[in-house]
């Protein structure tokens, strides 16, 4: 990995580590929800320290460079996080739609006793 | 009537009126157009198919005993018509229709199952639940307030959704309840 990739994954990764803290100390971000970035980013930061060892990795898996891979890594962690908040997101939906239908039979029930 | 404090679409108005058809033990359910398209006169048609004949779900169809037209606003009917008779053997000549009748197992199976819409994919899932479906030929009007919730561009949404749904979702429902 060339020194400014490791330069410009660092710097992400540790701001990005940093957001992560002050927003759940703002409490705008639930720390179960939280948790996944920071170990994403502690991941980053560890590989662009130890580049010899993501070299090494790349190497035996048969990636071309190594920074193929950490793209490569970043890319699954990704699609993996948007079909996770998609689900969830289909969940809060469904849980919305179900409170909206609540409300909507009880009040109607309540008129129909008046 | 029932007002929902949210807006949140055609299928959650069907569903909250199936909790409610469910709650209040109705033995049958309508689905029905309020923009003009619908004539309530047919509705008696429907449900009596429902008492009489032993359906689970009849269908207001423009096309028993009339042709389908051979018009463009009709490929997107016969591609789902085609679709479902491939999935279920059965041929429905007016999947779109939006009047409907469902008798008490089906409004069980809406209660049931959160994902299903009045839209033609149910009808697939609703057969291949072992219901029997049954059209009955109906007359339709031209809108005459409102829009359609489908444009150019929604159509094709709508398309790949039911031909995405009917084929690879509904398809594979298992009969057991």
């Amino acid at each position: 990995m060339s020194i400014t990739l490791r330069i410009i994954l660092l710097v992400g990764s540790v701001v990005s580590f940093i957001l992560c803290v002050r927003r759940i100390k703002q409490a705008k971000l639930k720390v179960e929800n939280s948790i996944i970035w920071m170990i994403g980013s502690l991941i980053l930061i560890l590989m662009s320290i130890f580049s010899d060892v993501v070299g090494w990795i790349s190497n035996k898996l048969g990636f071309m460079a190594p920074v193929n891979f950490v793209f490569f890594m970043i890319i699954v962690f990704l699609l993996i996080q948007v079909f996770v908040d998609n689900i969830r997101l289909s969940e809060l939906n469904e849980k919305i739609k179900n409170l909206n239908h609540y409300i909507a039979l009880k009040e109607n029930k309540e008129k129909n006793k008046e | 009537m029932i007002s929902l404090p949210i807006n949140f679409g055609l299928t959650s108005a069907i569903q909250v009126g199936m909790k409610y058809a469910k709650q209040n033990n109705y033995d049958i359910a309508i689905q029905f157009d309020g923009d003009g398209q619908h004539d309530a006169k047919y509705l008696k048609k429907l449900v009596k198919e429902i008492e009489k004949n032993n359906v689970n779900v009849a269908i207001g169809s423009r096309f028993v005993e009339k042709k389908k037209p051979l018009s463009a606003r009709m490929l997107g009917s016969r591609l789902i018509s085609f679709a479902i008779k491939i999935t279920t053997g059965k041929k429905i000549n007016d999947p779109t229709s939006g009047m409907r009748a469902y008798d008490r197992k089906a409004i069980e199976l809406f209660n049931s199952n959160a994902s299903l819409t009045p839209e033609p994919d149910t009808i697939v899932y609703m057969l291949k639940k072992g219901l029997n479906v049954k059209e009955v030929q109906v007359e339709m009007r031209e809108r005459e307030f409102g829009e359609s919730y489908l444009n150019a561009f929604k159509s094709i949404k709508y398309m790949m959704n039911m031909m995405l749904s009917i084929l690879f979702i509904r398809s594979i429902t298992r009969k057991k309840i």
